[in-house]
């Protein structure tokens, strides 16, 4: 299971959103391989994108990383937004879990986003997209 | 220690390396200085003080790689950097990780120095552009043009200090060894681990022999690179008494000289400031890099009656997570020397001695763990004035003092009557106020709600006062003029 650290400045903050895209992309990955009909493709699609996304914050947490306003984060749980990281064999409950994930993920990344430009390096835009493009997805698998 | 904290790149270095004209060179010095990882107080490596004639060995190199060089087109020329930024890139994560050892600042902070290093080195790829002189038909009469050429002088020296061991070199080589010229690089005997990665990298990258040589040392090897002839000129980063010294004894022999000093930063807070964005940014200012950068807060000026702001500012300091570096959800680590340690507690001690008020007392604060640490929690002073030593000397270290003044216009007396005069700030969303601050108080670098105002690589990065010394500030536009002469060619073809 990767690593959630504490939520306690910029750097933490991106090592869990990668923790969390990887975390999702295996449970959609793991989901598709079982008899889930349809919803195959979608989750071989949100396995790829979840992987893509933790690529890209990786390169945004070296990127836009800036000593300038580099300073300490409040107000960010991270129990609150642990992801289930057990996949039930049912394929059912496993469609339900992976949309539960995706629910976490955006969860984290619309409240990642309130803290703002300064603490978040001025990538709270694309927070916000993460977090659209989870719930959509969430949806769109919702069994 | 967590589980989540991150592997050091080796638990001993053994004796860091010189690099002489392409190569990793033992040095036969007698002298040797212990490096230690101040989170554990464990020696890490050694570091050899090199002599006069290793020193002057460097030089040779650089000399004699210097005439080839220049003769190589710049578009060329920055190949090697263009390769080096890639490394670094590679590397990123273990240069972190090193400095994190060495110096003891937090994972974050360390990742941060080594973007600012990439920055200057894309900054230097850009010097076929930014090299090009200028060029003026008819410029001195009809028929007759006039034109500016920028040519490189030779060898070149950086001497760096201990707070920034990836990132201060890069402020001077890249520009320097990208316009024609050599270079030679004395690190911090008590940092000089991550230049031995960084010149591994630089190895790789395939830099000519002689190019771009390092010689580990104290001031035997200062000394000698301030009085060669060879030596054009010198950037200096360090204390003010050592950058007078080396100001003085380099411009005597003839030297161009940027010598950076230290700094003692006023960061003023208006009574309309807005705290929720102010408070996180100041503490970040003054407890950032354990308060050892020259673009450090050291006193909070308070603009009238704050109580709101104290409280506030005490309590996010108080906050603060302080522990090896290594872990990332470290916000402070350790000061970086044992001998720095004492002086900051002396420091303390002494401001208590005076009648300054210890709001906030990180001394004898312990990290579970790593007993051998030179640990220092935040420390916060108020109704510290003029008459404390503490308001005028700099500390180098995680402490506050709060400073209490009536208007806008006493707080940039005060700040004005210090003898540095490096950086400072105004939190304030009066856009008067602001402007009267940028314009009238002594800073080289000047935060308008922003804690610490770090030039980026493209803007030059230099103080005033007793902080800098010199005309050419290091980075930037700046940088190629200090690694360049200009030369006037007027003509006419009958």
């Amino acid at each position: 299971m990767a690593e959630f650290p504490e939520l306690t400045s910029f750097g933490p903050l991106f090592g869990f959103a990668v923790a969390l895209e990887q975390n999702v992309a295996e449970l959609a990955r793991a989901a598709g391989e079982l008899e889930v009909g349809d919803a195959g493709d979608a989750l071989a699609r949100s396995a790829k994108k979840h992987t893509k996304r933790a690529r890209e914050l990786e390169n945004l947490r070296r990127e836009r990383l800036n000593e300038v306003v580099l300073q300490p984060l409040t107000g960010m749980d991270r129990a609150e937004f642990l992801p289930p990281t057990e996949l039930p064999t049912d394929p059912t409950a496993a469609l339900a879990t992976v949309a539960e994930a995706d629910r976490v993920a955006a969860t984290f990344y619309e409240r990642a986003a309130e803290l703002g430009g300064d603490v978040l390096m001025g990538v709270d835009k694309k927070f916000r997209k993460y977090a659209k493009q989870s719930r959509q997805f969430a949806e769109s698998i919702e069994p | 220690m967590t589980d989540q904290t991150l592997p050091v790149e080796k638990q001993h270095y053994g004796r860091v390396k010189n690099y002489v004209d392409g190569e990793f060179v033992d040095s036969h010095a007698d002298r040797t200085l212990d490096v230690v990882d101040p989170a554990t107080g464990r020696t890490i490596a050694h570091c050899p003080m090199s002599t006069a004639g290793e020193v002057t060995e460097a030089i040779d190199a650089a000399q004699e790689a210097y005439e080839e060089w220049r003769e190589t087109p710049p578009n060329i020329r920055v190949q090697p950097l263009f390769r080096l930024k890639t490394l670094v890139e590679e590397n990123y994560e273990r240069i972190a990780r090193v400095l994190v050892q060495e110096h003891g600042k937090v994972i974050d902070e360390a990742r941060g120095s080594v973007r600012r290093t990439l920055d200057n080195i894309e900054f230097a790829c850009g010097i076929p552009t930014l090299m090009m002189g200028e060029f003026l038909e008819d410029g001195a009469a009809t028929g007759i043009d006039e034109e500016v050429i920028r040519q490189p002088m030779g060898v070149f020296s950086a001497i760096v200090p201990f707070n920034f061991p990836a990132m201060v070199p890069y402020w001077f080589w890249p520009h320097a060894v990208a316009c024609g010229n050599t270079f030679v690089i004395k690190p911090s005997e008590q940092v000089p681990v991550t230049q031995q990665l960084m010149f591994e990298l630089i190895e790789e990258a395939g830099f000519p022999d002689g190019v771009i040589n390092m010689v580990n040392g104290d001031k035997e090897a200062v000394d000698t690179l301030l009085v060669d002839p060879r030596v054009k000129g010198i950037s200096f980063v360090g204390s003010t008494p050592v950058a007078r010294y080396i100001y003085a004894t380099a411009a005597k022999h003839g030297k161009r000289v940027q010598c950076q000093g230290g700094a003692k930063n006023f960061l003023t807070v208006m009574p309309d400031a807005n705290l929720d964005a102010a408070i996180p940014n100041l503490i970040a200012s003054f407890y950032g890099n354990t308060g050892q950068r020259c673009l450090a807060g050291a006193n909070l000026v308070v603009v009238g009656d704050n109580d709101a702001l104290i409280e506030r500012f005490v309590a996010g300091a108080k906050a603060l997570k302080v522990g090896n570096g290594l872990d990332p959800t470290v916000q402070m680590g350790p000061l970086a020397a044992k001998k720095h340690h004492e002086r900051v507690l002396a420091m303390i001690q002494d401001a208590v001695d005076q009648g300054g008020e210890l709001l906030l007392d990180g001394r004898g604060v312990e990290v579970p763990g790593y007993p051998d640490g030179y640990w220092l929690g935040p420390c916060v002073f108020d109704g510290i004035g003029q008459q404390h030593d503490i308001c005028y000397e700099e500390v180098f270290g995680p402490v506050a003092s709060i400073v209490r003044v009536a208007d806008l216009d006493e707080a940039i007396t005060l700040a004005n009557s210090s003898r540095y005069g490096n950086a400072s700030s105004i939190y304030t969303s009066s856009g008067k106020a602001a402007r009267e601050y940028k314009s009238r108080v002594q800073g080289g670098n000047v935060g308008i709600n922003v804690g610490v105002a770090a030039p980026m690589a493209y803007f030059p990065f230099g103080g005033m006062a007793g902080s800098f010394f010199g005309d050419l500030h290091g980075q930037a536009k700046d940088g190629i003029n200090f690694f360049t002469d200009r030369k006037v060619v007027i003509t006419r073809w009958p």
